[in-house]
């Protein structure tokens, strides 16, 4: 259906709009991070810089825990990523094609961990922690990290399962393999794409965990980015430069991972979607 | 080679009996097709025999060996799925190579085997290529390849050719035949067309509704079906059915009638007919053509014409509502909406009791006793 010229500039003038709405932020954040102080408390904000200075980044670099806070939160959650794609892609693969009693009861009842807020779980989760002795331990952010992600993991890693023929998998059977074997030669190279998505979503959701770090973390060597960036807000000022600075380098790993199998994750969202 | 055994197998989905007690024997070397109708069981069957699917009663052999329970790695046989079930992430040589790492041959052996397969399927030159870069004829190949470099003594093919077009069926048929007379294995053979079950088989297995419904060499089944079901399945166009009441019977065969047909001698054999019961007639398209010289005259209107050039296919109406198809000569006239008479010689028809079986025909040609369409080829 061809449209006319103005639909298609309202359609333009709205998408530049949202554009801007969503991705002023990040310019803001970038941009402010290598002002000079007085320019970023201004009065009068400036969308292009009018200084420009690296003494923000030295200074969270060299004199600040934000090194710590970045590589606590790089193993929290590389560690929570591994976790939740090698159980995503098990479990996946038992629900999808293995038959056991409870299996389909089961397959539902994994996505009540999303049926109660974050919140209400966190004082029985601080407790069975504690017993643990895993308070201000990032182990306990992982089994947290991976315990909420691996519910959606699991769904979303059955539609790139389902799109595996089944009688590629008998073949594999009839040539002599054996069902690990059947896993990791035939079925995890045909859902790579799965497996990414499962793997960015995983990352992204353990990487700006703010509510169980704060409270499960109680020492600044173990605090991850999001809780240690809340740190430099302080009772009477807050050194804007250190906290902008800090933003910015906390969105490169995403950035980065993103720009590596960023393409992976559109598709799993929308895989299954249309036969 | 090595033959095959299915005794009293039944498999279950649910509620529903999709195989319902059947009993085969598959013998060494031969090239069977089980052929029947969407849903009747036929893949079913096959899967069992590859241990795909459980057996829920019965018993399979391969050999001497019981193998209901074992796994399909462990039967001896490799299969040719419908959708040819390549490795898409691997090249024609991994697709080829696979078993035979599973098996854990050394390099050197896989290699050797995998290039003479190559080069006896010619696709030598495809094997750095992966399966998204093949044509439907040489993932084909490819798939054949992968059943054969495994050297096992069953082969089991589930519509192969289904999804090729007209012109590369009739050539991978004919590469199937080629190689089932240089390997000579056991093959168990899938599909609902019955011109390729004609065409391959040494034998076929009609199978309907998960039961066996008759098992011959083509040609018996062409000229002496068991049944209705049989005589409707195999033969294109499709026999065309006359009910009709016994008149009379007698020692050379029983007299039959209808709206449509004048008194007409069945030379059947007629076990059990009397007088006044109801049949059914069979006549083939290709038996009625335009009448001659003591051919049973039928007629009515032409509703189709088909022009083939060598032959024509008609659509006749009788004035009772029966439709009858058949095949004229090329040269022949034929107008929609005219009238057209038909003959056809009662040899050439099949008689059928009310519950649908077969009367033995007392007149065959010869042929319907041969074992195998390529007896004389080999």
């Amino acid at each position: 259906m061809r449209r006319g010229l103005g639909v298609n500039l309202a359609l333009a003038g709205g998408l530049a709009f949202l554009a801007v709405v969503a991705l002023l932020p990040f310019w803001w954040v970038i941009s402010s991070s290598i002002k000079a102080t007085n320019e970023i408390v201004s009065t009068t904000p400036t969308m292009i810089p009018h200084s420009f200075t690296l003494e923000h980044f030295a200074k969270l670099l060299t004199s600040s825990d934000y090194p710590r806070f970045l590589i606590n939160s790089l193993a929290v959650s590389a560690a929570s990523m591994a976790a939740t794609v090698v159980l995503a892609v098990l479990s996946g693969y038992a629900f999808f094609r293995l038959r056991f009693a409870g299996r389909d009861f089961l397959y539902r009842a994994i996505l009540l961990a999303y049926a109660f807020p974050a919140i209400v779980v966190l004082v029985p989760l601080y407790g069975m922690m504690s017993a643990a002795r895993l308070i201000d331990n990032l182990f306990a952010l992982v089994i947290v990290n991976v315990t909420f992600a691996v519910p959606f993991a699991i769904w979303m890693m059955r539609a790139f399962l389902a799109a595996v023929p089944l009688e590629i998998e008998e073949a594999a059977r009839l040539d002599g393999a054996s069902r690990l074997t059947i896993l990791w030669r035939i079925i995890v190279p045909l859902i790579a794409p799965g497996i990414a998505s499962v793997a960015i979503f995983a990352f992204i959701s353990s990487w700006t965990e703010y509510l169980f770090a704060s409270v499960l973390i109680q020492s600044d060597a173990n605090k991850t980015i999001p809780v240690g960036l809340a740190g430099i807000i302080g009772q009477y000022q807050v050194d804007w430069g250190l906290m902008l600075a800090g933003a910015t380098i906390t969105t490169l790993p995403v950035v980065v991972l993103f720009f590596f199998i960023g393409r992976y994750f559109v598709a799993g969202l929308t895989a299954g979607a249309i036969k | 080679m090595v033959a095959i055994s299915l005794r009293g197998l039944r498999k279950r989905f649910g509620a529903a009996e999709v195989i319902k007690g059947v009993d085969l024997e598959f013998a060494a070397g031969e090239f069977s097709v089980i052929v029947g109708p969407s849903g009747c069981g036929k893949s079913t069957l096959l899967r069992m025999i590859a241990g795909l699917e459980e057996v829920d009663e019965g018993a399979v052999l391969i050999g001497d060996r019981e193998v209901t329970d074992a796994d399909p790695k462990d039967r001896g046989v490799a299969m040719v799925f419908q959708n040819y079930a390549l490795y898409p992430h691997m090249t024609v040589r991994q697709n080829l190579s696979f078993a035979l790492e599973m098996a854990r041959r050394s390099k050197a052996e896989i290699d050797a085997k995998v290039n003479a397969v190559g080069e006896a399927l010619h696709i030598g030159e495809l094997l750095d290529r992966k399966p998204s870069q093949l044509s439907g004829g040489q993932r084909q190949r490819v798939a054949l390849g992968r059943a054969i470099v495994r050297d096992v003594g069953v082969f089991l093919f589930d519509e192969p050719l289904s999804n090729l077009d007209a012109a590369l069926r009739v050539a991978m048929r004919a590469e199937l035949v080629r190689l089932h007379r240089e390997l000579r294995n056991t093959i168990v053979y899938v599909t609902h067309d019955q011109v390729e079950a004609m065409t391959l088989a040494d034998r076929i297995v009609v199978l309907q509704a998960g039961k066996v419904m008759q098992v011959g060499a083509p040609l018996q089944l062409y000229h002496r079906p068991a049944n209705l079901f049989v005589a409707g399945f195999i033969g294109s166009p499709r026999m065309n059915f006359i009910p009709v009441e016994v008149a009379s019977v007698r020692p050379d065969g029983a007299t039959v009638r209808s709206p449509e047909l004048p008194p007409t001698l069945a030379p059947t054999r007629v076990d059990g007919l009397k007088a006044g019961d109801k049949a059914t007639l069979g006549v083939r398209p290709e038996h009625l053509n335009l009448p001659t010289e003591g051919s049973t005259v039928i007629e009515g209107a032409v509703e189709l014409v088909e022009r083939l050039g060598r032959e024509t296919g008609v659509r006749v109406r009788t004035s009772s509502g029966l439709a009858l198809d058949a095949i004229i000569d090329g040269a022949a006239r034929a107008v929609a909406g005219a009238r057209l008479a038909l003959g056809f010689r009662p040899e050439t028809c099949h008689l059928f009791t009310a519950e649908g079986r077969a009367l033995e025909r007392r007149v065959a040609p010869e042929i319907a006793d041969a074992l195998s369409p390529h007896a004389d080829q080999a």
